[in-house]
């Protein structure tokens, strides 16, 4: 009898533990309901598509930082020094949270994942090693080497220049070769000797002679120098 | 007496002997097209013009290493020797000073010979020296100088530097929005999570790097969008050159993932100053870019 009595009283300790369990639980969940009302709906996270013009950039999402013209960036949020440890107390389930939910958490918040309690902060941590670890779904584009690249931006240069560089020579041969021509045609040639002649004749020559041998040396002097003007 | 005729004799036999001897030593009185100007001018009272630069050949490079021919009137001295040609960039008495927020670039005032290729009475052939950096593209003037010291007014012409191409830093460039539809999102420098960072072993360091990833299982097939825009400032002639872009280094990641999408906009002539990366995930994405920038070699960007 004593111990069908203890029995009950046991059983009657159960009841309640369990009873207060449900209704920490059922609280528990009426937060997490009223936190899911009270955060913004999926579609409103939606960006604009990215043929949509600036204004209708994403700037109202929440947490957004935008328009920090003056290079001031948002604080980003800090972990606290007891952030990275494992929480005493599980926390909630990760795999059941909204993205909202999620990105409200401090990085020090408890939260359960796949049976293991862990702060949000070592969370993601672990997330992002497994990712990065893992085989990517898309082979990564190949980076060509920076100095590749510069080496042939430098080389088409050079090879730009040194192509305008031989238009400009053939301009120039074809400005020698021309010059050449009027040096060596007999037109020239004849004025080059008549201006020898004036030359030795001019020492001796009586001063009327002289005026009419100056007058003839500017007329060849323009000459030979008309003639030189090749284009 | 008899002695000063003596003298006048010796001096006329002298004088004689020394006309025959340059009749001589002149070919017998053969002139060069080098000489007979100076030999013509020194007989007739030749007018010594000014040498005049009135234009140049249009293959022309004036840029550093770059050929020309000028063409003009006079450049020939009288003495048949080749002159020079002299090129100014930049302002002398006053300091080019380009106002560039609170800070000032200085260009400098360079003056250099040209090396002379070839020289004729109407036209020269020059070449600009290779080793000129630190000038912007811009007005710059040659000068000829005749070996006789007269020299023609300066004649004005486009100058164009040396390119040099750079990747434009991540700290010159603001973040201007970062979309945080992900659960954790970076953008550059800055982060809504502390537990993101940009990778140490990213070569070469990007000018725009991005992660934006979701941890918590995706519910439905819908992804999440988001657009990151940067925005930046180049100075001093320096550009954006999209010529390589496709080598800038968009990189996809992702695992598990239904979808992951990263689509650049980089800055072009019609918003030179902003760069948009749209992206589009279930999972998580990231993108690294290299901005790749020209501009006159030895000239800040900013």
């Amino acid at each position: 009898m004593e111990m069908r009595r203890q029995h009950e009283q046991h059983n009657f300790f159960a009841v309640r533990v369990r009873r207060l369990f449900g209704a920490c639980c059922l609280a528990l969940s009426l937060c997490a309901a009223s936190s899911a009302q009270t955060a913004p709906p999926s579609s409103t996270r939606k960006a604009a598509p990215t043929s949509a013009p600036p204004s209708s950039a994403p700037q109202s999402a929440p947490g957004m930082l935008s328009n920090q013209n003056n290079g001031t960036l948002l604080q980003a949020p800090k972990t606290s020094p007891r952030g990275l440890m494992t929480p005493a107390l599980g926390g909630a389930d990760v795999e059941k949270m909204s993205h909202d939910q999620f990105r409200e958490l401090p990085d020090a918040a408890a939260i359960r994942y796949r049976g293991q309690s862990m702060s949000k902060g070592t969370f993601i941590q672990q997330r992002v090693r497994e990712q990065n670890a893992g085989p990517s779904s898309m082979a990564r584009k190949p980076m060509m080497d920076f100095q590749t690249l510069k080496t042939q931006f430098e080389q088409k240069q050079s090879a730009d220049l040194k192509a305008q560089n031989a238009r400009v020579q053939a301009v120039a041969e074809r400005l020698t070769q021309r010059l050449k021509q009027v040096q060596t045609s007999p037109e020239y040639l004849a004025l080059l000797k008549e201006a020898g002649d004036l030359q030795r004749r001019y020492a001796a020559a009586p001063p009327d002679e002289k005026s009419r041998l100056k007058m003839r040396a500017l007329q060849i002097h323009e000459e030979l120098a008309r003639r030189e003007r090749v284009e | 007496m008899t002695i000063r005729r003596m003298n006048l004799l010796l001096s006329g036999s002298l004088g004689l002997v020394l006309f025959l001897v340059c009749q001589v030593a002149g070919g017998q009185g053969v002139l060069t097209a080098a000489s007979v100007h100076s030999a013509l001018c020194s007989i007739a009272a030749c007018q010594n013009a000014k040498p005049t630069i009135t234009g140049f050949d249009f293959n022309s490079a004036f840029t550093p290493g770059g050929q020309f021919v000028l063409q003009g009137t006079n450049f020939n001295s009288p003495d048949g020797q080749p002159g020079s040609i002299v090129l100014k960039i930049g302002s002398k008495v006053g300091i080019t000073v380009i106002h560039l927020g609170q800070q000032f670039y200085h260009e400098p005032y360079v003056e250099r010979q040209t090396t002379v290729l070839g020289w004729a009475d109407s036209h020269v052939f020059g070449q600009i020296p290779a080793d000129i950096s630190g000038v912007m593209d811009g007005v710059a003037t040659l000068e000829i100088q005749r070996h006789d010291g007269w020299k023609s007014a300066p004649f004005i012409i486009h100058f164009k530097a040396t390119k040099d191409l750079q990747i434009l830093p991540m700290t010159d460039i603001v973040v201007k929005t970062c979309a945080t539809q992900a659960d954790t999102n970076l953008c550059n420098n800055w982060s809504d999570s502390s537990q993101l960072s940009i990778p140490t072993n990213l070569h070469p360091i990007p000018s725009l790097y991005g992660s934006h990833a979701l941890f918590i299982p995706a519910t439905s097939s819908s992804n999440v969008f988001g657009q990151d825009i940067f925005t930046l400032n180049l100075q001093n002639g320096w550009v954006i050159d999209n010529s390589y872009w496709l080598e800038n280094g968009i990189t996809y990641s992702g695992q598990g993932c239904n979808n992951h999408f990263a689509d650049v906009d980089p800055p072009d002539k019609s918003v030179p100053n902003r760069a948009v990366v749209s992206w589009d995930t279930s999972c998580n994405v990231q993108y690294q870019v290299s901005l790749h920038i020209t501009g006159p070699k030895g000239v800040p960007w900013k």
